[in-house]
């Protein structure tokens, strides 16, 4: 019976919310009829400075805020307070953006693009993420990031991946990254903020085809713990990187592994190392010897992905706009196209004569043949690198938070027994009185 | 301490895990339905919008023509404030669904998470065992798969750049332009009727008949060992068309929803000598266009007149080039409304190319049409009284006279290739007409699909005689001038008396046949669906002589040249010939 009202409570619930939203009608349909005036042109106006000084401020307090928590205050709970208040903030309130992820491509135009002015708080929101993760790891990631902290919270049975399938999937997220640097430098586009997964929900409207990404992602998230984070966030390479280097990072403890093997499981990120048990000597030779090999054979996935990057430009330079534009009117004027698409009645509109559009165009291809080449090299020399590292001799005497793929959520604080007499020195009483009694019944 | 079949008896009993599991159920229920109304209409109305916007870009058309025309100007208002009006109430409707899916999957998982208290589990670590030989092996793996990884990734840019390896898209068509703009050779005359019958210049050759009177065509054959067959060429884009012959060399055509080329391949070697791109419909009936999947978009067989090479799409394009594959003009007809899709072949005549441009369910925008080889303008035009049909025009010697003969529900009409005046027309077909009408005897047979074939005088204007039996829908007749043969798709081969069309015999083949049958000598030649051709007597009784196997699904009619078949296979062409 309990059972039946607290469900009927529920459903009126939703279903109120359903009736709610239906009644809301902001912007009624414009009536267009014979007379209808057409309104004069309004531009919106610029960005208050002041939300762009409130946003840093708000980043920076939730990074700082977020190192003391992580590691100091060692609790999972505030954790995954700050985590919803991000969301709420950097996610529906400011709607995704302005974010380090995207900011990658706005920093990459600046550097490319002369005629382009870097907003201070893009700036801003990229290099402080990158200069806290230099001193403390991926605090970004475990608590301030909203796309990181919506996938965190639907973390409901999370599942093992395979440390091979982990592996090979991340070499994807470079490959992203590569892309959006190469379509950014080239003026093609801003690749991480159009395929934003979650924006659909951030902004409560979008086109259905990031809906259903943003719900595919979400779906796999109940599973797979983070899969944006792991296998396509740019910027969380970044992290990554700046995780290996920086100074200080997650422990598991507070104090000293004891061993217990309580942490095991605990991350859904498989970021938690056992220790290592030793390496077998009769293979040392041949191990060494593969090393070699791998090295030299770096030089020549260097020059091959270099061939290949080279030689998919054109492919990659289709998705430029000027080239596109260039091809259609090219294609137009040799009569393989009999009408002329919007774009081409635009250009037309301009002036401008197809010789400059088609000089335009032989110069972004050059960029492309350049850029090509470099991500083709990058791409191999990533792979080669990983080859590389997966392949050395790794030690580890303690149960260890991986430095690069920790994403600092703090789950694993409160499997360790070190940590939870730290918490409750109740329990460390209670342990030692145990301890004396049995030690006097012995 | 209770054991787990009591804890659970305990939980379920627990009025707040039963709340939790039933908000649980009625949440998820909530989001799978908001997400499927979200997906079901966002797809429908993204289609009812494509449509519309064609109908507007339609009316647009017409208005441009008329722009005096007050009440079209007032519709187009009308029109357009619909859809925009369509277009706010679909965002309205995309943003609420967007929040009530957000809303209910934060409900989703907070009741998630609620269930999930109640049954938290602790760590329960295994017994380590010994672990160096797993930590070897887990190297192992991660090297394996990152090599393969990289393997896969080369791989796929390896690919990708080998099909990149030309130029950006454009290039090639400023070659085609710079080629086009070339100052044109002196355009050479078109071929006699004496060497258009040397040749197999259209579908089922010269007066469609599906006649070979050329000498030393192999009968033997087999594709998976390679017996006879002197080369086999990949088409690159797929069509039911039939490959035609000129000389040296084979053409035939191949499309997909956004590519139409025209393919000429060296009939010694099957090299591909040049492949010519004819612009896919700009029309906004394309959007509304329907093609079945059987009839594909290059189901028309192009036509050859010894200087220039003509094909026509499922779109209306039309596309000349001259034999070396310099494009010479195109054509966009609009996109026919064909029930099944356009599938009518090209037929030439002299200087001008045929076009039977039959379409919608009634009689009205049908026409034949016949165009400049050279210069592709149109030389004249006549409407014809049918509906959609998927025959092929025909140029025959009737009497002492060129005639062009056409059917098409009811109608089986004869035109003068000089200025396309009807010279006769006799009413005896109904349905949806595909197989082409041939001439033996004096007459011309025709096919209503699976009702009747029928035997006609041209001169006298009627209907000689009718025969019934298991009558194709798609293959056209065969005859010696004695004897006439239909093949049905499900395999029956019937025999007729052309005298009097009493049925000679019907034999039930193994096999589907698409293709329609040929008659080389005393033999018909019946090429079946899954790729074995049968060799049949050509006599008042049935007689199997012996088959052959292609090893590949064909749906084209074979093409002839002494001493050889060009068969079509779905993915290649294949020349067959005796080997010494």
């Amino acid at each position: 019976m309990r059972r039946g009202i607290l469900t009927v409570w529920i459903l009126s619930g939703l279903l109120l919310g359903t009736a709610s939203a239906e009644t809301v009608r902001r912007f009624p349909p414009p009536q267009f009829e014979t007379d209808y005036v057409m309104p004069t042109a309004t531009e919106p106006p610029p960005r208050a400075a002041l939300w762009d000084t409130l946003d840093s401020a708000v980043l920076l307090g939730t990074l700082l805020l977020a190192v003391w928590l992580i590691f100091f205050k060692r609790r999972r709970s505030w954790i995954v307070a700050l985590m919803i208040f991000s969301v709420l903030y950097f996610g529906f309130w400011r709607k995704g953006c302005v974010c380090p992820i995207g900011a990658i491509g706005n920093v990459t135009v600046s550097l490319f693009d002369s005629g382009y002015a870097l907003p201070l708080v893009v700036l801003v929101f990229f290099l402080l993420p990158l200069g806290i993760g230099l001193f403390y790891g991926r605090v970004f990631c475990g608590a301030v990031c909203p796309l990181g902290a919506i996938q965190d919270l639907v973390v409901l049975r999370p599942q093992p991946v395979p440390e091979w399938l982990e592996t090979a999937l991340r070499l994807g997220a470079w490959l992203y990254l590569s892309l959006s640097v190469l379509f950014a430098a080239t003026g093609s586009g801003l690749l991480i903020c159009r395929y934003d997964p979650f924006i659909a929900f951030f902004r409560l409207s979008s086109n259905s085809s990031l809906l259903i990404l943003g719900i595919l992602f979400l779906g796999v998230g109940v599973f797979i713990g983070r899969p944006y984070c792991r296998f396509v966030c740019p910027y969380g390479l970044l992290l990554r990187q700046a995780g290996r280097l920086s100074r200080r990072h997650v422990t598991i403890t507070p104090d000293e592994c004891i061993h217990c093997r309580l942490c095991e499981e605990a991350c859904p990120f498989g970021a938690i190392h056992a220790p290592t048990a030793p390496w077998p000597e009769k293979t040392l030779a041949r191990d060494r010897r593969r090393l070699v090999f791998l090295f030299v054979l770096l030089l020549f996935l260097i020059a091959a992905g270099g061939w290949i990057g080279y030689r998919l430009h054109p492919l990659l330079a289709r998705a430029n706009p000027t080239v596109a534009l260039a091809d259609q009117v090219q294609s137009m004027e040799a009569g393989l196209r009999s009408e002329p698409t919007d774009e081409i009645r635009a250009f037309r509109t301009t002036g401008q004569s197809d010789e400059a559009l088609y000089a335009q165009r032989d110069e972004i291809l050059s960029s492309f043949a350049l850029g090509g080449t470099l991500v083709g090299m990058f791409m191999a020399l990533v792979a080669g690198v990983k080859l590389i590292a997966v392949s050395v001799r790794r030690v580890r005497v303690d149960y260890e938070a991986d430095r690069a793929g920790c994403l600092a959520c703090g789950r694993c604080f409160a499997y360790c027994p070190r940590q939870r007499l730290r918490d409750n020195p109740a329990e460390r009483t209670v342990s030692n009185t145990s301890l004396q009694k049995e030690a006097a019944n012995a | 301490m209770p054991d787990s079949t009591e804890q659970k008896f305990l939980l379920r009993q627990n009025p707040w895990y039963q709340a939790a599991v039933g908000s649980a159920i009625v949440s998820a229920v909530f989001v799978g339905v908001i997400a499927v109304l979200l997906a079901v209409q966002t797809y429908h109305l993204k289609g009812t919008d494509s449509r519309r916007t064609a109908k507007l870009e339609m009316l647009r058309r017409q208005y441009q023509s008329a722009p005096a025309d007050e009440a079209l100007a007032g519709e187009i208002r009308d029109f357009d404030a619909r859809l925009r009006r369509d277009q706010f109430a679909r965002l309205q409707f995309v943003k609420r669904g967007v929040v009530l899916l957000t809303a209910s999957l934060a409900v989703l998982v907070g009741t998630l998470y609620w269930l999930g208290s109640f049954a938290r589990r602790l760590p329960h670590p295994e017994p380590p065992g010994d672990l160096s030989p797993q930590q070897v092996a887990r190297a192992m793996q991660t090297r394996t798969a990152v090599t393969l990884t990289l393997v896969i990734m080369g791989a796929a840019g390896l690919y990708m750049a080998m099909r990149t390896s030309e130029p950006p898209a454009a290039a090639p068509a400023a070659e085609e332009a710079a080629a086009a703009q070339e100052p044109a050779a002196p355009p050479p005359a078109f071929a006699s009727w004496q060497q258009m019958q040397r040749n197999w210049p259209v579908f089922r050759g010269p007066e469609g008949a599906g006649i070979c009177r050329f000498e030393k065509i192999p009968t033997e054959w087999d594709g998976p060992s390679g017996k006879n067959i002197r080369w086999k060429t990949a088409i690159p884009l797929p069509g039911h068309n039939s490959p035609i012959v000129w000389e040296d060399r084979i053409f035939l055509t191949g499309a997909s929803e956004d590519s139409r080329q025209v393919y000429c391949f060296d009939a010694d070697t099957g090299s591909l000598l040049w492949t010519g791109t004819v612009p896919i419909s700009s029309s906004p009936d394309r959007e509304d266009m329907y093609i079945m999947e059987d009839t594909g978009y290059a189901a028309s067989t192009a036509a050859v007149n010894g200087a220039y090479v003509a094909a026509i799409f499922a779109d209306g394009q039309v596309g000349c080039f001259d034999l070396e594959g310099r494009r010479q003009w195109v054509r966009s007809l609009g996109v026919p409304n064909s029930a099944y899709g356009y599938a009518s072949s090209l037929a030439a005549w002299e200087d001008k190319l045929i076009i039977q441009f039959d379409q919608d369910y009634e009689p009205g925008r049908s026409k034949l049409m016949a165009l400049d080889f050279a210069a592709g303008t149109t030389v004249w035009q006549t409407d014809r009284p049918v509906p959609n049909s998927w025959t092929t025009p025909t140029v025959v010697r009737l009497g002492d006279r060129m005639q062009i003969l056409t059917s098409g529900s009811p109608w089986v009409i004869g035109y003068d290739p000089a200025n396309g005046s009807e010279l006769w027309r006799v009413e005896c077909l109904g349905g949806d007409v595909a197989p082409t009408q041939i001439v033996a005897g004096g007459r011309v047979l025709v096919i209503e699909p699976y009702t009747k074939l029928a035997a006609v005088d041209p001169a006298a204007g009627q209907v000689l005689w009718e025969a019934g039996g298991s009558l194709p829908d798609i293959c056209s007749p065969l005859s010696d001038g004695r004897l006439v043969w239909t093949l049905s798709s499900e395999g029956t081969l019937s025999g007729y008396d052309i005298i009097d069309g009493s049925r000679l015999y019907a034999e039930e083949l193994d096999g589907f046949f698409m293709a329609s049958p040929s008659l080389i000598g005393d033999m018909l030649m019946l090429v079946g669906m899954k790729g074995r051709t049968l060799w049949i007597r050509a006599g008042r009784a049935f007689e199997m002589i012996s088959e052959c196997e292609l090893g590949e699904e064909i749906f084209a009619s074979p093409a002839f040249h002494p001493g050889r078949i060009y068969l079509r296979g779905t993915n290649h062409l294949y020349c067959i010939e005796s080997q010494p």
